[in-house]
């Protein structure tokens, strides 16, 4: 029963991190309401978790597209349906894989930098002192990266979107040799705007979850150095969790 | 004498099983400079920090300038801080900004000026803690001398009511170490700052000091002049001036 | 060259608008302002796997796009959007085809020859003619089934003597059944037209029906006679069947050479074989024929359902119970009967005026049975209702949400009745819930206008539709044996 258990302590301490994360979202939508905004700061994590993602954001996007080109045309190779694949590519990039994998990404790059930093700087007492200053810390650092996330998950979505369509129109077209007049007129005619707003509303919620996450983890860090290596796995193991979780329900309820 | 700037009435704080403060009754008045001493791990820090609310006591009250911390709000908090300035023990410098934009971060927050007159009053900061040339580096090129007084040049740069100083020369060379002594007291002086100074440089102690309170197994032993400490008659106050391994506190 | 952080940023995002505008304006053709082209409408039996946008075509040329699919009297009403520079002749002829056995559908138009042009607003006739790939694949499928099962029943009727035998009695039991039935219309003529004279009064479309109804009865039983006739006297292809021994034989081993088609067909070779032996083929051709049964049924479809429920009135702690028939003709509209126990009764209002005293009122309070009888229709979500409510004029307004699960009403009835305490129009509000398929839960306010009998409640009830009711009915019927 030992076990059984520890799976129940594992569960309350999930339930209770995800409530203590809700907490800190609307503690920071609070804060996010009162002027002045740092713009400078928001800027900057613009930047951090938006602009220094792209290069990953589209090599993993553009992979996809075309690994899901290949897979889809074998099976639809049987039935002659073959441009058809232009369908299951577009609307997989745009509902699904185009917010998800984004999300991930960005969760492992930015969500695990923004833990480290803010570990940091609660281990070595930084944000107590912006506190001594008059400074709000959420104010001063949750607030830009919560924006900063909500504005460039869904902005890296939509290049990935394009780079992953663009990477199976290449395999279909280039290398198995579908019409590719047919092709794009399968991926136009039956993508519609719900799927492309619908993925990038997901890829809003995202943006949410991965900086909150983040700095919750962040924000919570005891015991020095190793503290802050236990914060940046625990910040993207949870918001990768927390991703997959809410993105069933997403689907559930957008599509 | 006169009226009393920070109350400590009856603090209780534990971490855990690890009792830290308990029962500490400690006033300081509107002008002085109190110094805390005790051992290392004692809590003096931790007495800091709850003077300036970043800690919150299990039992018992901080009342700074007649207001009990533990009654205010957010906002309020916030507006009483900016009375105070303190200096941290590791320097706490913010690694992601210039040493000019560390020393200048309250001007920023509260003030209206443009960055060319924050770095410049940053500079005129860094030049009375000895440091001259440094306002462009990142805090993690400095030594550890050098952060302690950004730090201080932080502290001091709003020119606060209450400054807090945890272990101002700690790391210091002798004749920086007494630099720093001048600009506590410069400071006093000139603003009548009320101050809190953690040390474990007596001479430093004595220097700065208008009283001194003793930390000893989470309560304040001991509250006098430098004199009255020199000359405590408190066996474990004197075996902590003196310096001695003998006597009523055990090393290990 | 390095650019700034802002500059950087600002990029991206700007790039991602460009993008993004761009993939919104391709994907299926997005207009600015108002639509072009002009409209016409077809109305289908059936349009299954026609969606909104599909295409619409001329001799395989597109010309415009299916704007909206909405359902009209149980067949679908489909609106084309034509682009405005194709002219079409009136006499066009429209039909749902598909491109493929996996192909999408899409309408294809057959141009008429008349001199006038079709304008905005016009309708087209829907092309009968032309067999598409899903009917022709539901024929097949059918022909295929027929044969086999033909050829099986043939082939043990005729197997053995005893089988010869009942054929013959079968055709003598048409005989007879023919001969009964023509003299039973011949007798109940009369009733008949009596019983159409009362349904005139009702209906004038069962006026014209049902005498040409009875006419062709009479015509089938006058048919089948003639038919079982000339069977006996062996003319025509079953009567030589029947008598004559070789034709018999030649038929047993057409039947034999058949059955060996079909089971070919069933182990999948030859190329209807393989239609049938491939899942996706198989799949299509039953969702093909599911949409052709859907469109059947609802069609056909008069849907019952019965009903009891019981509201527990908070300030005079009584019951009122209902039970109710529910006649549903149509997805949209209903009859909906209801027997209503009401404790409060029927108040009649009775005035004596002896001589010059002055008029004596007397209240008369009958625990009666009321009656309800409305109409209601469907509009969406919204449904109104209009009838007889407790024996008085009323109506009342439903909206349904979650699926039907949660349903608001508002009723309003009794606007002059005698009832002293019942001087203002009887209003009433319901909430109600359903759990699973038969029970739901109801809450409200009942007669809020009359302060003296105002109450809240709360209630419970039981419905259940025809295929329920055959189920228990069933069910109870079994155990009862
Ligand atoms: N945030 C904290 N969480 C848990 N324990 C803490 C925390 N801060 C301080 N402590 C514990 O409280 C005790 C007192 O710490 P404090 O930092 O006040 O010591 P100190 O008197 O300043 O020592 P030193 O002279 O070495 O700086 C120590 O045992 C320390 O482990
Ligand atoms: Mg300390």
């Amino acid at each position: 029963m030992k076990w059984l258990e520890l799976l129940g302590v594992r569960t309350t301490k999930f339930i209770e991190e995800v409530g203590q994360v809700f907490l800190l979202f609307l503690q920071t939508i609070k804060w996010s309401l009162r002027p002045p905004l740092g713009f400078r700061n928001i800027l900057k994590q613009m930047e951090e978790v938006g602009v220094r993602s792209i290069p990953v954001v589209l090599i993993t996007a553009v992979s996809t597209g075309m690994v899901l080109a290949l897979q889809s045309h074998t099976g639809f190779k049987r039935f002659n349906a073959e441009s058809l694949v232009g369908t299951v590519v577009a609307l997989s990039m745009t509902r699904e894989l185009g917010p998800v994998l984004t999300a991930l990404i960005v969760a492992g790059r930015a969500g695990a930098a923004m833990a480290a930093e803010l570990g940091t700087m609660r281990v070595t007492e930084q944000i107590d002192a912006l506190s001594t200053m008059a400074a709000n810390p959420i104010k001063y650092l949750i607030v830009p990266r919560l924006l900063a996330g909500m504005l460039m998950l869904p902005i890296l979505t939509i290049f990935s979107d394009a780079i992953g369509i663009a990477g199976g129109y290449f395999v279909a077209v280039q290398v198995l040799n579908v019409n590719p007049v047919v092709y794009l007129r399968r991926t136009t005619d039956f993508l519609e705007y719900d799927d492309i707003y619908g993925g990038l509303l997901k890829a809003f919620v995202f943006g949410i979850i991965i900086a909150t996450v983040s700095c919750y983890k962040g924000f919570n860090t005891e015991g020095g150095a190793e503290g802050v290596g236990k914060a940046t796995t625990g910040a993207v193991v949870l918001s990768s969790m927390l991703i997959l979780i809410s993105d069933y329900f997403l689907t559930a309820i957008l599509f | 004498m006169g009226e009393p700037m920070i109350q400590l009435i009856d603090l209780y704080k534990s971490f855990g099983d690890n009792r830290v403060l308990q029962g500490v009754n400690l006033t300081i008045e509107r002008g002085e400079t109190m110094v805390i001493i005790g051992g290392s791990g004692s809590g003096k820090s931790v007495i800091l920090k709850h003077i300036i609310g970043l800690m919150k006591p299990d039992r018992g009250k901080v009342i700074v300038v007649g207001q009990d911390l533990s009654t205010l709000r957010e906002r309020a908090l916030d507006e009483l801080r900016k009375k105070f300035g303190m200096l941290f023990q590791y320097a706490a410098l913010f690694d992601s900004l210039m040493v000019w934009e560390n020393v200048g971060f309250s001007l920023r927050q509260q003030t209206h000026l443009n960055d060319r007159e924050i770095k410049q009053a940053a500079i005129e900061k860094l030049s009375m803690v000895g440091l001259r040339g440094v306002e462009d580096r990142m805090p993690a090129d400095l030594s550890g001398g050098m952060k302690k007084r950004v730090g201080l040049a932080r502290a001091i740069a709003m020119e606060p009511e209450i400054l807090l100083y945890d272990e101002p020369t700690t790391g210091l060379d002798p004749i920086m170490a007494d630099a720093i002594n001048e600009l506590i007291l410069e400071m006093k002086r000139r603003l009548q700052v009320t101050g809190a100074a953690i040390t474990h440089d007596m001479t430093s102690a004595y220097k700065i000091a208008d009283r001194i309170a003793m930390l000893y197994q989470g309560k304040i032993q001991a509250v006098g002049t430098p004199d009255e400490i020199k000359n405590s008659s408190n066996p474990i106050v004197h075996q902590f001036v003196t310096g001695s391994s003998i006597g009523p506190i055990k090393t290990v | 060259m390095r650019l700034s952080a802002e500059a950087r940023v600002g990029l991206v995002v700007l790039l991602g608008v460009i993008v993004l505008t761009y993939m919104t304006f391709t994907v299926g053709g997005y207009h600015f302002g108002r639509e072009t082209g002009y409209r016409l409408f077809a109305l289908f039996d059936t349009v299954a796997g026609l969606d909104a946008k599909s295409g619409i075509k001329v001799a395989g040329v597109e010309v415009g796009k299916v704007e909206v699919i909405a359902l009209q009297d149980g067949q679908a009403k489909v609106t084309l959007r034509i682009k405005p520079e194709v002219k079409l002749r009136k006499g066009t002829e429209a039909a749902v085809r598909a491109t493929g056995l996996l192909g999408e559908k899409y309408i294809e138009l057959i141009p008429g020859k008349k001199e006038a042009y079709l304008k905005d607003g016009d309708s087209l006739t829907v092309s009968e003619k032309v067999a598409d790939l899903d009917r022709l694949i539901n024929q097949f499928s059918g022909i295929a089934a027929d044969i086999k099962m033909v050829s099986a029943s043939l082939r043990e009727a005729l197997g053995t003597d005893e089988g010869k035998q009942s054929l013959k009695d079968i055709v003598a039991n048409i005989r007879e059944l023919s001969r009964n039935l023509s003299v039973t219309v011949k007798d109940n003529r009369e009733n008949f037209t009596k019983a159409v004279a009362n349904i005139q009064e009702a209906s004038s479309s069962l006026k014209t029906d049902l005498p040409k109804l009875m006419e062709s009865l009479n015509r089938t039983s006058e048919k089948l006679e003639a038919i079982a006739t000339k069977v006996e006297r062996g003319e025509g292809t079953l009567g030589k069947l029947i008598q004559d021994e070789g034709i018999y034989k030649k038929l047993d081993s057409t039947l034999e050479g058949l059955s060996n088609i079909t089971k070919k067909v069933e182990k999948g070779e030859g190329t209807i074989g393989k239609l049938f032996s491939d899942e996706k083929a198989y799949d299509q051709i039953t969702t093909a024929l599911e949409g052709l049964s859907n469109a059947v049924t609802r069609i056909e479809r008069f849907k019952t359902v019965v009903g009891f429920r019981n509201e527990y009135q908070f300030d005079s702690h009584e019951n009122k119970g209902y039970f109710s028939v529910q006649l549903q003709p149509r997805e949209d509209k209903y009859y909906l009967l209801e027997l209503v126990d009401d404790p409060r009764g029927r108040v009649t209002q009775t005035t004596t005026q002896i001589d010059n005293n002055p008029p004596v009122v007397e209240y008369n309070t009958e625990h009666r049975l009321k009656l309800n009888a409305e109409f209601g229709r469907r509009f969406s979500d919204l449904g109104l209702r209009l009838g007889l409510m407790e024996n008085s004029f009323g109506a009342g307004a439903d909206l349904y949400l979650f699926n039907d699960a949660l349903k608001f009403s508002a009723d309003a009835w009794d606007f002059n009745s005698d009832d002293p305490l019942n001087n203002h129009p009887h209003l009433k509000a319901t909430a109600s819930y359903s759990f699973f398929k038969y029970l739901f839960v109801q809450g409200g306010y009942d007669n809020f206008l009359n302060r003296k009998i105002d109450t809240g409640f709360a209630g419970a009830g039981l419905r259940f539709e025809d295929d329920d009711l055959k189920y228990l009915l069933g069910s109870g019927m079994l155990k009862a044996k």
